[in-house]
């Protein structure tokens, strides 16, 4: 906790500001590309809603008051960009958040950054029909392994609802695999 | 003969990722990228004196034009003479639309409702973020709900959503 306090007493000074957050971005990149990667599914998106997320923690670090860990934080920026991101796509083509989302899944075929087998192609389209927060809480759980403490910090919603959306994701998505 | 279909456990596959992949070496150049980024972006308080600039632009070009004079009446001055006077009009147009506001234009002169219409038409454009950046704490503790709601609207709503992922979302 002393070593993240000494990193944000960094990042808030104008002087070891670009050191710092150079620092910060090499601790963070991989995890929050991947968190980001799993809500919009395409790499090129997923780049450039990493870089705006980036930015934008640059931007406001400086009103961050450590009300929260730095990590939950950049998550939910994270989040929010990447959720603001399929917004702007459905906006463009006209169509639901869930529709554009429909449509990426069925994309990944094509994708040359998807390598993953039948059933990974399946769980991505059994995914996308999933509420948005329950689709936060399958990849925070399944894929990026998180605690339940951390997602609660991130998404702001309890341990016991996160464990009961959590169980409901897997159901559906059994279901949906099991039949389709 | 009725298809059975096998019960896929997913917890048991144990997938460690979703299956996608990156391009070789996609993490080694990120922070000179973002850094490289932020170091080309809009200087601080460009927005702040924007208005300004254009105004003076504005009248700038305006000076420029009224010095503009006919030198001899040959036909490449006629040629001349009708998209300059277009232009002129145009100018005149322009500065008889602004500069003789007595009101000058600024955030507060824009109608209610054209603000409310521009958020309703960018919705999912503007983020939280973005809305903290433009208000202050008074603003924000000033927000109020003045909408009132029904009884009978209320019931209504509730009838037609889908209360298991109220429950489990919120």
């Amino acid at each position: 906790m002393d070593s993240e306090k000494h990193l944000i007493a960094q990042l808030q000074d104008t002087q070891t500001q670009d050191k710092a957050f150079r620092n910060l971005m090499g601790l963070y990149k991989e995890r929050l590309y991947w968190h980001i990667r799993n809500i919009v599914k395409s790499h090129d998106d997923a780049d450039d809603v990493l870089q705006n997320t980036f930015i934008k923690v640059y931007k406001n670090i400086s009103n961050f008051k450590g009300d929260s860990k730095l990590y939950s934080w950049m998550y939910r920026i994270a989040t929010n960009e990447s959720i603001t991101h399929l917004n702007k796509r459905a906006k463009q083509q006209q169509v639901s958040l869930e529709d554009i989302q429909i449509q990426l899944a069925d994309s990944l075929h094509a994708d040359n950054y998807f390598s993953g087998d039948e059933i990974q192609e399946k769980l991505q389209k059994a995914l996308v029909l999933l509420p948005t927060k329950q689709q936060l809480v399958f990849n925070m759980k399944y894929f990026d392994n998180m605690k339940y403490n951390d997602i609660s910090d991130i998404l702001g919603t309890s341990v016991g609802a996160l464990k009961a959306s959590y169980h409901h994701a897997v159901k559906k998505i059994e279901h949906y695999l099991t039949n389709s | 003969m009725k298809k059975t279909n096998k019960h896929i456990d997913i917890e048991a596959l144990d997938y460690k990722n979703a299956g996608f992949s990156i391009p070789k070496d996609y993490f080694e150049n990120i922070e000179d990228t973002v850094l490289a980024k932020i170091n080309s972006d809009i200087p601080a308080g460009y927005f702040d004196s924007i208005e300004d600039k254009v105004f003076a632009k504005l009248e700038s070009r305006e000076k420029l034009n009224k010095t503009v004079k006919v030198i001899s009446f040959k036909s490449k001055v006629i040629k001349r003479f009708v998209p300059l006077l277009a232009a002129a009009s145009l100018v005149l147009f322009i500065g008889l639309s602004f500069f003789n506001k007595s009101e000058k234009l600024t955030f507060e002169s824009l109608e209610t409702s054209s603000i409310s219409s521009w958020f309703e038409s960018e919705t999912g454009v503007v983020d939280t973020y973005a809305l903290g950046e433009l208000l202050n704490n008074d603003d924000i503790s000033s927000l109020t709900n003045t909408n009132t709601i029904e009884d009978s609207q209320l019931l209504d709503y509730l009838d037609n959503i889908n209360l298991e992922d109220y429950i489990l979302n919120n």
